[in-house]
């Protein structure tokens, strides 16, 4: 029972959007072809790959491993039984760095997702709401904002102590008004978008047009700002520890590495350089990650690619 | 015939302005009916269809009374509007593409109203989806559906926008510049399924335009807005063979290939 005849012959096949670059070629492409286009993406992707995997993998290869104690190995370079060195006691590195990843990470995806799960609400509260909701929401933001996150983060751990968990929350406040911003930004803008104004005149409710529409639209910016901000997290976390604010021994963790290997810089210098490339190639797979997904979280960019 | 929409001396001011984008317009739609409302850019026609539609932004202030099927719009809270936005009434805006969710595609955008709004089943709801999608012309398959608004033409959007409002069938559908985002031929496309629309679904209209051919194939009635006031009121006939206003008169005037001899400096502003 069609209400509607089609018009015309000149609508019975969507050729106007193949020849915009359409469908056809955009569901040809397949999720790898996409990653080799994508160079950060997939550099990133491959560096965070062997950073899970080194952590994971690891710890489980040699149990006790980063805190056994050979007394023979003390200093030893890399090679032997020790693939890149151990420490003054004969601990093992990459056994070191392993449990020092999984510290790593853990406080980094657990802070960011503190700031996403708090602030990335509060910024589609404030961008959707009146004045005197926005206002007063977002200057608390700004004070907040004002201290560097370091600060922050030390100022925390004077209060609450301590320990991973401790760090997870250092450091995550100073997240909540960065991303708050970025989402109320972009969440205003989208906003503004017709499909939004189209959705309310086909009755979307106000937490229908938040969630459904101007949420999952605004949510790019966010995801990049929450992927760079794991990076910034892994180099927090690190310079706490270092100063004996993070992570406590015996727990190893690459910031507390870097701290102890300092005194035997000159005798072994593994105790440094191993820690220190730890963070580089997992700030790097983070920073990295990024960026390409930048690029993959716009479907309009997707399909063009580069 | 019944009266579906009676607007009456609807006046609107926006908070940043000293004029008034709508000032004391009336008019009425029945069922089945086109009224098209005709006039240049900033005339208030926009506004006027936002109000139907209760869509004016908070720091308009807004008098007069806008009658749907008895009750005034003016006034009613955000969530009784709400009820009726959808199956009751529905808008067709000017650029598709951008009326159209870029994060989802156009199957399950399509086809989530239709759930909600109908209460359909994802499986009936997606047969819908193509059934529509199909009946406007769009060779619509389960690839189809799986394409993003961005994938699609103008016009192909355009009519999944249309396609939408035909599966709601609401009683009243506003159309801000429906086709002038569009080029000329898929316009005449388009325009022959609002006149489809128009015939099959007795739906009352209000389309809103600045194109007197589009009023011309579409409208029974118009009126001509110039500076938020309603200069004319006539049916399509009597306007295009007898215009009232010196207003409308200059507007016809403007019309490529119907006055040669229109001297090239006399603006269709410049009428009073």
């Amino acid at each position: 029972m069609s209400v509607v005849r089609p018009v015309g012959e000149a609508t019975s096949a969507p050729a106007p959007a193949a020849a915009a670059g359409g469908p056809a070629r955009s569901r040809g492409r397949t999720a790898l072809s996409y990653l080799l286009h994508n160079r950060s993406l997939l550099v990133g992707s491959v560096l965070l790959l062997l950073v899970v995997l080194i952590a994971l993998v690891v710890p489980l290869a040699s149990p006790g491993g980063a805190t056994a104690i050979h007394g023979s190995a003390a200093m030893a370079g890399p090679g032997g039984g020790h693939l890149i060195g151990a420490d003054q006691f004969g601990r093992d590195l990459l056994a070191r760095v392993a449990v020092g990843y999984r510290v790593s990470l853990f406080v980094a995806l657990g802070s960011v997702l503190l700031g996403l799960v708090v602030g990335v609400p509060l910024g589609l509260v404030a961008a959707t709401s009146p004045k005197f909701v926005d206002g007063p929401l977002m200057r608390v933001m700004d004070v907040f904002m004002a201290f560097p996150l370091m600060l922050l983060a030390i100022v925390v751990v004077a209060i609450v102590g301590t320990g991973t968990l401790a760090l997870m929350l250092a450091i995550g406040v100073g997240y909540i008004p960065v991303l708050a911003r970025v989402m109320r930004a972009q969440a205003m803008e989208t906003g503004q978008e017709s499909f939004v104004e189209a959705a309310r005149a086909r009755g979307a409710s106000y937490w229908r047009l938040i969630v459904r529409h101007i949420a999952p639209n605004s949510m790019g910016p966010v995801i990049v700002q929450a992927t760079i901000l794991i990076a910034v997290s892994i180099i927090l976390e690190a310079g706490l520890s270092f100063v004996g604010l993070g992570v406590q021994p015996p727990t190893p963790s690459l910031g507390l590495m870097l701290s102890t290997g300092r005194d035997f810089m000159a005798t072994s210098a593994w105790q440094v350089i191993d820690p220190g490339i730890a963070i580089l190639l997992a700030v790097l797979a983070f920073t990295l990650l990024g960026d390409g997904l930048q690029d993959w979280l716009d479907p309009k960019r997707r399909v063009i690619g580069r | 015939m019944s009266c579906l929409l009676e607007v009456k001396d609807l006046t609107v001011r926006y908070a940043s302005s000293d004029f008034l984008a709508a000032d004391s317009v009336s008019f009425q739609v029945s069922a089945g009916q086109v009224l098209g409302i005709v006039g240049e850019s900033g005339s208030g026609k926009t506004t006027v269809g936002l109000a139907v539609l209760g869509l004016l932004p908070a720091t308009a202030t807004v008098t007069g009374s806008v009658l749907f099927e008895g009750t005034d719009l003016i006034g009613l809270k955000e969530d009784q509007l709400r009820g009726l936005r959808g199956r009751q009434m529905s808008t067709i805006m000017q650029n598709a593409t951008t009326a159209l969710d870029p994060y989802f595609t156009i199957g399950s955008q399509f086809a989530e109203i239709l759930r909600r709004h109908r209460k359909l089943s994802r499986d009936e709801a997606r047969e819908e989806t193509l059934r529509w999608l199909r009946a406007v012309g769009i060779q619509a398959t389960h690839r189809e559906l799986r394409s993003y608004p961005h994938e699609f033409s103008g016009g192909m959007n355009q009519r999944v926008v249309i396609a939408m409002n035909l599966a709601l069938s609401p009683r009243l559908i506003v159309a801000d510049e429906p086709t002038s985002a569009l080029d000329v031929t898929v316009q005449a496309e388009i325009l022959g399924l609002l006149r489809e629309l128009r015939d099959e679904s007795k739906a009352g209209m209000v389309l809103i335009t600045h194109d007197l051919g589009v009023v011309a194939r579409l409208c029974s009635q118009v009126i001509v807005m110039k500076s938020g006031e309603v200069v004319e009121a006539n049916s399509v006939t009597g306007l295009f063979a007898d215009p009232q206003h010196e207003y409308t008169r200059r507007l016809l005037g403007s019309l490529p290939g119907r006055s040669g001899t229109r001297p090239p400096d006399e603006s269709v502003t410049g009428a009073r």
